[in-house]
C-alpha cells in the first residue's frame, strides 16, 4: 500500500502534464498538511497579494470567491481587469467569519501570518470545511528561489486540475529569468543591502527569502545574505561597514481601508526618506549617491511576479546591460 | 444606644450566656452565602443580578457583531433557532450566517466567559495565597511558563500527543514554572508570601526572555506569528471541540475553591492568626496554588496570556460585595466572564478590519475603570488611607 | 468557653536555629485560672505562648489542652479549644468587623456546612460584648490600635475556646480599656494566660504569675511569691517598691 503510494507520486510529480485525465483525486503535501482534492475548488479565497496574482497568473479567476490583504498596495497591471471582478474581502487576511461568508472551500495564503492561532489556523478552518494551502516559502528551511516556485506553481496548478498552465507559466518566467542572466554576464556583483524599513535599527532582509535569492540573480549581492533567516534587525553601522551600492528598498502595505492611490510614491519614499535624513549612513555610496530601487511586497514575495522584480532590479543594478 | 444599655451587668451577663452555649441539636440554618457585612444580603442580590443581566447583554452583544455583519434580526433569530435545538424559528437566513454564529462566534462568546471566569477566580485565590492584593495568575510564572511550554514545543516541532499537544504543553509549563516558583521561595521549611512573589516576578521575567530568544534564533517563519498570539492572547482559535476541557476545569477548579471559601477568608487574617484559628496554612497554601496554577495553565493553553482580568476584577469585585469569599468568587467568576466578554468584542470591533490583543484592552479599559472604584471608595471612608 | 480547660505545659524549649528562645519551661493553669506571663522584652513570653495555639512546635516537651497533647491532635481541634489574640492583624483586604470576627466560628464548621442562627447569634454576642456595634460594619483597616484589639478579642471569643491566650492584649489600649479587657477576660470565666508588661495590672487581675527570663521560668505563684524587691531587681534591673494598693489590696510596684 505504501509502495504504491510512493511510486503515484514519484510519477505524478515527474510527469504531470500526462494526467490530464484521472488528474483527481490529487493529494497535496503542504507544510506538514496532506490534503487531498476530489475536484478543483470553485470557492476558492486568497490571503495575500502574492497568492491572489499566483492564482491569477494561472487564470483561475473563475474558481475565486474573494481575495484579500492586497493591504493598499496595487495588482499587478495584467491581472488587473480580473482582480477587480473578484470580491475583495479585506485589505488584511480575511477573517474566519468573513471566510465563511465567502463560502470557501479552499484558503490559499501566500505569506506564514496567514494562517495562526490568532486568526484562524489550518486545522480549524479544515473543520468548517475548507481546504488549505501555504505558500512553500512560509514554512521553508533555507534558501528559497527559483525553482522552488515552480514547485509552488505547479502544486497550485495541479490543485486546479490545470497542470499545463501551470507549466506554461513556469516557461514564460523561466525564459525571463534567463533572458536577464544572458545580459548580465561578465558583470560583477554589486553589493545590496535590502531594506525593510525601521528608523533606530534598520530591519534587514536576509537569505531565505525569495526576494534575496532574486537579489541574487540581478546581478547583485545581498550584503546579509549568508545569514540563515528571513527576517532580522542589524545595525547602521554594519551598513558603514559593507559599504552596499544600492539599497532595495521593500515595503508592504498599510493596515487601513482606504487605497493609497501612489503606493511606491507614499509608503515606499516614505522609507527612502528615512534612509536619506540618517546622519550615519550618508556616505554609504548607496546613500551618497541616491541609490534605491523600490519593490512593493506584491512583487517582492514570491509569485508570478517575481520576474517583474528580476527585470526592474536587474535594470537598476546594470543599466549599462540593458541600453540598447 | 446601644453601648449604654450593655453596660448594664444583667444585658452582659446574658450576652456572656450565650457566648458559652452549645449549637442546638438540630440547626436549621439558613443557608446563608456569608456573613451580612458591609454588604447587607439584598444588595449582595442585587449586585449578582446585575452582573448576571450585563453577562447576558455583552453575551448577546458577541453573538451579533462581528467581522462580517448579519442583521440583528437574523442574528437573534438563529440563537433561538440553536438553543431550542431546531425547535423553533424556520430558517430563512444564509446558511453561511449561522455557521459563522454557531461555528464561531457561540463557541468564542462561551470561551472568553469562561476564560475570564477562570482568570477572575484564580487571581482572587491567589491574592488570598499571597495575601498581597497586587498579585495575579501571572505573578508566580505560570501564565510565562504556559507560554513558554507551547513555544517549545511549537519550535522543535513536537507532536508527541497529537492535537492537543500544545495545550499540554501549555499546562504542563505552568505546572513546572510553578514547582520552580516554589523551589525558590522556600526558607528554612517556610514559605512567605513576599518570597513567593517575588521568585514568580523572577520567573516570569526569565521566561519572557527565553521565549523571545527561542523566537529570534528560529528560521521557521511560521513561529513568529504563532508566538504572538500566546504572549498577548485572543480568542480567534476558538472551536467547539476545544471547549470542554476549559469549561470542566472551570467547574470543578470553582467548585472546590468554594468549598474552601471560609478557610481562604482566614488567610486573610495573617499566618499566625490563620493557625491560631485552625487551619493548616503550609498544606492549604500548597494545595490551592496547585490548583489555581491548573486552572491558570489550562486557560493559558487554551487563549494565550491576558493579564490584567485576574489582578483588578477581583478588587472591583470585593470593592462591590466585600471580601468573603463565599461571595466574592461566585461574583469574581460572572464579572470576569462579562468583562472578557465585553474586552473581546471591544478588542474585534473597534478598529475594524485590525484586531486588537484581548490584553491591551482589558488593561485599556480595566484600569482608569479601577482607579475611579477606589477614589470612591476613600471618599465613601472619609479615610485617605 | 462552654467549660474553661487545664493547660499543661511540661518540658518544653523552642529554639530558632542555634539561638534557644524558651528553656524548659514547665507551667499548669488550672481550669478558670487567669496567669500572667511576665518578663522583659527577649524573656521568650511570645515564643512560649506561640507553642500552645499550635504555631510552633517545641523540640522537647509538651503542650496538653485538657490531657490531650496538641499536636497528637488535628489544628481543627486545637483551634475549637484554644483561642488567640495576638499583636496584630495584616490589612490589606476590605474586610469589614463583623467578617473578621466571624472568622472565629470556622474551627467548629465543616467544610461545606453554612453560616446557622446560632453562629450568627455568637458573633452578635460577642461584638455587643465589645462594643463594636457601630463599628460592625466598618473596613478593619480604618479602625485604631485598640479598637483592633477589640475586634481581636471579639473574634477569639467567638470560637468559644476553653484556653484563651493573649500576647500583650493591653499594649495598643488606654488604661480605661486596659481595665475593662482584664475585667472582662475574668468575667468570662475560660482559662487564660496572658503576656503582660505592666506588673501592677498582672498582680491585680491575674490569680498566678510566672516571671521569665533568657527562655527560664524564674519563678511562678502568687504575685506576692513572684513579685518581691530582690527578684524585681534581678530580673528588670532596677530598684522597686513592693506595696499594697490602698483600696483594692493587691500587690503595686513603685520604681524607687
Amino acid at each position: 500500500m505504501k509502495l504504491t503510494l510512493l511510486v503515484s507520486a514519484a510519477v505524478t510529480a515527474l510527469a504531470p502534464a500526462a494526467f490530464a485525465e484521472g488528474h483527481y483525486p490529487y493529494t497535496d503535501e503542504n507544510c506538514g498538511v496532506t490534503t487531498v482534492y476530489e475536484a478543483a475548488p470553485d470557492h476558492a479565497v486568497t490571503l495575500s497579494n502574492n497568492a491572489t496574482e499566483m492564482m491569477l497568473a494561472l487564470g483561475l479567476q473563475d474558481h475565486m470567491a474573494g481575495t484579500s490583504y492586497m493591504a493598499n498596495l496595487r495588482i499587478s497591471p495584467q491581472y488587473e481587469a480580473a482582480y477587480n471582478a473578484i470580491p475583495i474581502l479585506s485589505p488584511l487576511v480575511a477573517t474566519t467569519e468573513q471566510l465563511i461568508e465567502a463560502e470557501a472551500d479552499f484558503v490559499y495564503a501566500g505569506y506564514p501570518d496567514g494562517f495562526s492561532e490568532s486568526r484562524h489556523t489550518r486545522d480549524q478552518l479544515h473543520d468548517l470545511g475548507m481546504k488549505t494551502r501555504l505558500n512553500t516559502e512560509g514554512c521553508n528551511l533555507g534558501k528559497y528561489g527559483f525553482d522552488e516556485l515552480y514547485a509552488e506553481i505547479r502544486s497550485v496548478a495541479g490543485i486546479f486540475g490545470v497542470p499545463e498552465r501551470g507549466e506554461v507559466l513556469i516557461r514564460d518566467i523561466a525564459d525571463r529569468v534567463a533572458a536577464v542572466e544572458e545580459r548580465l554576464i561578465g558583470a560583477d556583483p554589486i553589493p545590496v543591502f535590502i531594506y525593510n524599513g525601521g528608523e533606530d535599527t534598520p530591519r534587514a532582509v536576509l537569505g531565505n527569502t525569495m526576494l534575496s535569492h532574486v537579489v541574487d540573480r540581478a546581478g547583485g549581492t545581498n550584503i546579509l545574505g549568508a545569514v540563515d533567516n528571513r527576517y532580522g534587525s542589524t545595525s547602521w553601522e554594519q551598513l558603514v561597514d559593507q559599504a552596499p551600492e544600492f539599497i532595495v528598498v521593500f515595503y508592504s502595505g498599510t493596515a487601513s481601508g482606504q487605497v493609497v492611490e501612489d503606493p511606491d510614491a507614499e509608503l515606499g519614499q516614505a522609507r527612502v526618506d528615512v534612509l536619506k535624513a540618517n546622519p550615519i549612513i550618508a556616505q554609504v555610496p548607496a546613500v551618497a549617491n541616491g541609490n534605491h530601487v523600490l519593490i512593493p511586497s506584491v512583487i517582492g514575495q514570491p509569485g508570478p511576479s517575481s520576474a517583474d522584480a528580476l527585470e526592474k532590479l536587474a535594470r537598476a543594478f546594470h543599466p549599462e546591460a540593458f541600453a540598447e | 444606644m446601644r453601648d449604654a444599655r450593655s453596660d448594664s451587668a444583667a444585658e452582659r451577663t446574658a450576652l456572656l450566656a450565650t457566648l458559652r452555649s452549645p449549637p442546638p441539636a438540630r440547626q436549621t440554618g439558613l443557608p446563608q452565602t456569608g456573613g451580612s457585612g458591609a454588604v447587607g444580603r439584598g444588595r449582595f442580590l442585587a449586585v449578582t443580578a446585575s452582573i448576571v443581566a450585563l453577562l447576558l447583554a455583552c453575551a448577546l452583544a458577541g453573538l451579533m457583531i462581528g467581522s462580517v455583519s448579519i442583521p440583528a434580526g437574523d442574528a437573534l433569530a438563529i440563537v433561538v433557532h440553536w438553543l431550542s435545538g431546531g425547535a423553533l424559528m424556520t430558517p430563512d437566513w444564509r446558511a453561511a450566517h449561522e455557521i459563522i454564529i454557531v461555528q464561531t462566534r457561540i463557541p468564542r462568546v462561551i470561551l472568553a466567559a469562561v476564560v475570564g471566569a477562570s482568570l477572575g477566580v484564580s487571581g482572587m485565590v491567589i491574592q488570598a495565597i499571597v495575601r498581597n492584593p497586587l498579585a495575579g495568575p501571572s505573578i508566580l510564572g505560570v501564565s510565562s511558563g504556559a507560554a513558554t511550554g507551547a513555544v517549545v514545543v511549537m519550535r522543535f516541532g513536537l507532536v508527541v500527543l497529537g492535537a492537543f499537544t500544545l495545550h499540554i504543553a501549555a499546562f504542563l509549563g505552568g505546572l513546572a514554572a510553578l514547582t520552580l516558583v516554589f523551589w525558590i521561595a522556600r526558607t528554612g521549611g517556610q514559605m512567605t508570601p513576599t518570597r513567593l512573589v517575588l521568585a514568580g516576578i523572577a520567573m516570569s521575567a526569565v521566561l519572557s526572555a527565553l521565549t523571545s530568544l527561542l523566537v529570534l534564533t528560529s528560521p521557521d517563519p511560521q513561529l513568529a506569528a504563532r508566538v504572538l498570539f500566546w504572549t498577548l492572547g485572543g480568542f480567534g482559535a476558538a472551536q467547539w471541540k476545544l471547549l470542554p476541557i476549559p469549561v470542566i476545569a472551570l467547574a470543578i477548579g470553582l467548585a472546590m475553591m468554594l468549598a474552601q471559601a471560609r478557610r481562604l477568608n482566614l488567610l486573610m487574617a495573617g499566618d499566625e492568626s490563620a493557625v491560631a484559628l485552625g487551619l493548616d496554612v503550609e498544606r492549604f497554601r500548597r494545595t490551592m496554588f496547585v490548583l489555581t496554577a491548573a486552572l491558570t495553565g489550562i486557560t493559558v493553553a487554551v487563549s494565550g496570556v491576558i493579564g490584567f482580568v485576574g489582578l483588578i476584577m477581583p478588587h472591583i469585585v470585593r470593592l462591590m460585595v466585600g471580601a468573603d469569599h463565599r461571595r466574592a468568587l461566585p461574583a469574581v467568576a460572572l464579572a470576569g466572564a462579562t468583562f472578557t466578554i465585553a474586552a473581546d468584542l471591544v478588542a474585534r470591533s473597534i478598529i475594524s478590519p485590525l484586531e486588537l490583543p484581548v490584553g491591551i484592552v482589558t488593561a485599556l479599559v480595566g484600569g482608569p475603570f479601577f482607579i475611579w472604584l477606589l477614589r470612591r471608595d476613600a471618599r465613601a471612608l472619609g479615610v485617605a488611607k | 468557653m462552654i467549660a474553661p480547660g487545664r493547660l499543661d505545659i511540661e518540658g518544653v524549649s523552642v529554639s530558632a536555629g542555634e539561638a534557644p528562645l524558651v528553656r524548659d519551661v514547665s507551667l499548669v493553669v488550672a481550669p478558670g485560672e487567669m496567669l500572667g506571663v511576665l518578663g522583659p522584652n527577649g524573656a521568650g513570653k511570645s515564643s512560649l505562648l506561640r507553642t500552645i495555639y499550635r504555631m510552633s512546635r517545641p523540640a522537647t516537651g509538651r503542650v496538653l489542652v485538657n490531657g490531650e497533647d496538641i499536636w497528637r491532635r488535628s489544628a481543627t481541634w486545637v483551634a475549637q479549644h484554644v483561642g488567640a489574640v495576638l499583636q496584630d492583624m495584616p490589612a490589606d483586604f476590605p474586610l469589614t468587623v463583623r467578617d473578621v470576627v466571624a472568622m472565629g466560628r470556622s474551627a467548629h464548621k465543616a467544610l461545606l456546612e453554612p453560616d446557622t442562627p446560632h453562629d450568627a447569634a455568637l458573633i452578635a454576642a460577642a461584638i455587643t460584648l465589645q462594643r463594636l456595634d457601630a463599628l460592625e460594619h466598618r473596613p478593619f483597616r480604618t479602625l485604631s490600635g485598640g479598637e483592633r484589639q477589640r475586634v481581636l478579642l471579639a473574634r477569639a471569643l467567638v470560637q468559644q475556646p476553653q484556653v484563651l491566650v493573649l500576647d500583650e492584649p493591653t499594649n495598643h489600649l488606654d488604661i480605661r480599656y486596659q481595665l475593662s479587657l482584664l475585667r472582662f477576660l475574668r468575667e468570662t470565666g475560660v482559662t487564660v494566660i496572658a503576656a503582660l508588661h505592666d506588673l501592677n495590672l498582672a498582680a491585680m487581675f491575674c490569680d498566678r504569675l510566672c516571671l521569665m527570663e533568657g527562655g527560664r521560668v524564674v519563678a511562678q505563684g502568687t504575685p506576692e511569691q513572684v513579685l518581691t524587691e530582690d527578684r524585681i531587681a534581678e530580673v528588670y534591673g532596677i530598684e522597686a517598691l513592693i506595696q499594697r494598693h490602698p483600696r483594692s489590696g493587691t500587690l503595686w510596684v513603685l520604681p524607687a
